[in-house]
């Protein structure tokens, strides 16, 4: 018996079992790249900062650590994904369009976790040097900070909106696994869906990222105009956001497309 | 007596709520429902205590209180503007306590505790709740859990904080100006010269057919939902276009001034920012709490004894505290944002924060 009989010889329950542990991997796999920058990025600007101004080491250090963390939240949302993909009964894979909704999943939760933890990652390196040259804005710079990087972190949150809801798809009832006429354009409907959102998420949250770090900066030198700079960060932002609604739109779309016949 | 016992202690009452209800209803759990009234109960009574006798020269309790408030009241203070800054200092603060108690109240050791107990009495089965049994039923206390790490907790932040800040918005502005932000930005500028009948007459037609087609969809939604008379939709339609018309033909204080042209493509755009925006901020704080308990939970199964305290002591305060601290700022940041002024945003463009911060900010650090 030839290798995809035997594949085959269970009706393809094996292959499709493959779905889930694949979506495992490439969700916490893509979203370990990102934070991973982010928060390098962060820690050498860090650095730099102390060596210019020893003296406030301690708060330098205390603003590091608030934003890696605050930028390490796209790398969880992941990592769950992930430990729930990996944990889920195998067996319970109903058919294709289920096992491509897992892949999605995964797929959108990596891709969506890259460009805003990198954003995050820009917007605290911003601040911690900052800092490091007007100590004394220090309350300002952090509390812009954590805006700007929860606003780059928006789009993340959006992928895992849209990948908790592929994850959960099921693929409708009464669809067999052998059912192949009419599943095929549905499982592709949800994968096109999980690319969608993954990549869209991308550009936009770098984009905010580089509206915060300019805002982080903006705060340091010129702290009296704070409320004002911070307002233009979030218009700013939001316009720069608008673009990720456009991928949630059309994900939720194909959703509704990949669900319609159930 | 053991046998009168319940089998299943966990998820007391279910209840899934029927169609309109279910899209902001997601689910209920005892275990939340029970945590949220503790964490209100805790909260109430440790800030009644330490506010019962204020001091001059204040102890210890006082002065820490006394010092979170100044820290909210130095970031509410330096995002609203003078006339909400005082009504807008106590609901930042209960929102910023409540979610910090909620994230912290996990840290409570009443999980461990109880299935210490109830393997000590033999009846591991129960978990780790604590369940009392009586002649007319049971009361079941759960161990600690994090109620935000449902997502209905903050899910009902949420929808409170979104119908606050819409309607505060509409009250500023005026349902004119509210809506057309959702038509911004504007395809050009136009003078509607509204004081001839022509021009009346024209946008009454217009609006009557807007109107009598948002009556028949509505009707028709009834009709299709709850089976109503099929000519509900017509009779609504038709209401609503004529009353749109005469509202329109008659309306008497409408100044002409030169308005946008609404882009008609960027409102479902910007109508789906407007949740996404409140849908982020919710998943935000549960993604974090719910996270950490998932990795909690799995690295806890593989090692034992030191590492997983460390992670709840990240997870747990330091990812709790961080947590609660965006959300309650982003909840006073969004709500800043909708509801400022027009005139406040061209004060800004024109004080010279731009050119100052901005223009040396473009060109990087000197």
């Amino acid at each position: 018996m030839g290798i995809w009989e035997q594949l085959w010889a269970t009706g393809g329950q094996d292959l499709l079992e493959t779905c889930q542990y694949v979506a495992g991997g490439l969700s916490v796999g893509f979203a370990a790249i990102g934070p991973g920058v982010g928060e390098g990025y962060t820690a050498g600007k860090a650095v730099a900062a102390i060596a210019r101004q020893p003296a406030v080491a301690g708060a330098i250090l205390r603003t590091m650590l608030i934003g890696q963390a605050i930028s390490e939240t796209s790398g969880i949302l992941g990592l769950v994904l992930a430990f729930l993909l990996i944990m889920r009964d195998p067996a319970a894979i109903a058919n294709w369009v289920a096992g491509a909704g897992l892949l999605a999943s995964g797929l959108c939760m990596g891709l969506a976790a890259i460009g805003s933890a990198v954003g995050a990652g820009l917007v605290s390196a911003e601040a911690v040097e900052g800092i490091g040259r007007m100590p004394e804005t220090q309350s300002r710079v952090t509390l812009t900070m954590l805006i700007g990087q929860a606003l780059a972190q928006n789009t993340s949150i959006l992928g895992f909106v849209v990948a908790m809801l592929l994850f959960s798809s099921g693929g409708g009832a009464g669809v067999d696994i052998t059912d192949w006429a009419g599943t095929v354009g549905r499982a592709g409907a949800l994968l096109g869906g999980g690319i969608a959102m993954g990549i869209g998420a991308f550009g936009p949250a770098l984009g905010i990222g580089f509206v915060g770090s300019r805002a982080c900066a903006g705060v340091a030198q010129n702290a009296k105009h704070a409320g004002a700079i911070q307002r233009t960060m979030f218009v700013g932002a939001a316009v720069s956001e608008s673009t990720a609604i456009y991928s949630l739109v059309v994900a939720l779309i194909l959703y509704a497309v990949a669900m319609a016949g159930s | 007596m053991e046998d009168a016992l319940p089998s299943v202690p966990n998820q007391v009452l279910s209840w899934h709520p029927p169609w309109p209800l279910n899209l902001l209803i997601w689910g209920y759990s005892y275990e939340t429902i029970f945590m949220t009234f503790l964490v209100v109960g805790l909260l109430g009574a440790l800030l009644g205590l330490a506010v019962r006798k204020p001091k001059l020269v204040p102890g210890r309790i006082q002065a820490a209180l006394e010092m979170a408030v100044e820290f909210l009241r130095d970031v509410v203070y330096s995002t609203l503007g003078p006339e909400d800054r005082r009504k807008f200092l106590p609901f930042i603060g209960t929102i910023f306590l409540y979610v910090w108690t909620s994230n912290l109240v996990g840290l409570l050791p009443t999980n461990d505790i109880f299935e210490a107990v109830n393997r000590w009495a033999d009846r591991p089965e129960y978990g780790q709740n604590l369940v009392f049994a009586f002649r007319s039923g049971t009361i079941v206390i759960p161990g600690a859990v994090e109620p935000t790490r449902n997502v209905n907790f903050p899910w009902g932040l949420g929808i409170m904080i979104f119908f606050l800040m819409h309607i505060l918005a509409i009250q500023r502005k005026g349902m004119a100006r509210y809506l057309d932000e959702y038509f911004q930005p504007h395809l050009g500028r136009f003078r509607w010269p509204y004081q001839k009948w022509w021009a009346r007459i024209a946008m009454g037609l217009f609006m009557m057919g807007a109107a009598g087609g948002l009556g028949y969809a509505i009707g028709a939604f009834l009709d299709h939902q709850w089976a109503t008379q099929p000519h509900v939709a017509r009779i609504l339609g038709v209401a609503l276009g004529l009353y749109a018309f005469v509202c329109c033909l008659v309306r008497p204080k409408f100044e002409p001034k030169e308005i946008g042209v609404p882009n008609l493509f960027i409102a479902p755009l910007n109508i789906i920012g407007k949740f996404a925006e409140i849908l982020s901020m919710c998943f935000r704080l549960f993604g974090n709490i719910f996270g950490g308990a998932v990795i909690l939970l799995m690295i806890s199964s593989v090692v034992k004894p030191v590492l997983p305290i460390m992670l709840q002591g990240f997870f747990g305060l330091f990812v709790g505290t961080v947590q609660a601290f965006v959300f309650s700022v982003l909840c006073l940041t969004y709500t800043a944002v909708e509801i400022r002024e027009e005139e406040e945003v061209e004060h800004v463009v024109t004080t010279g924060a731009v050119e100052v911060g901005g223009l040396s900010t473009m060109l990087g650090p000197p």
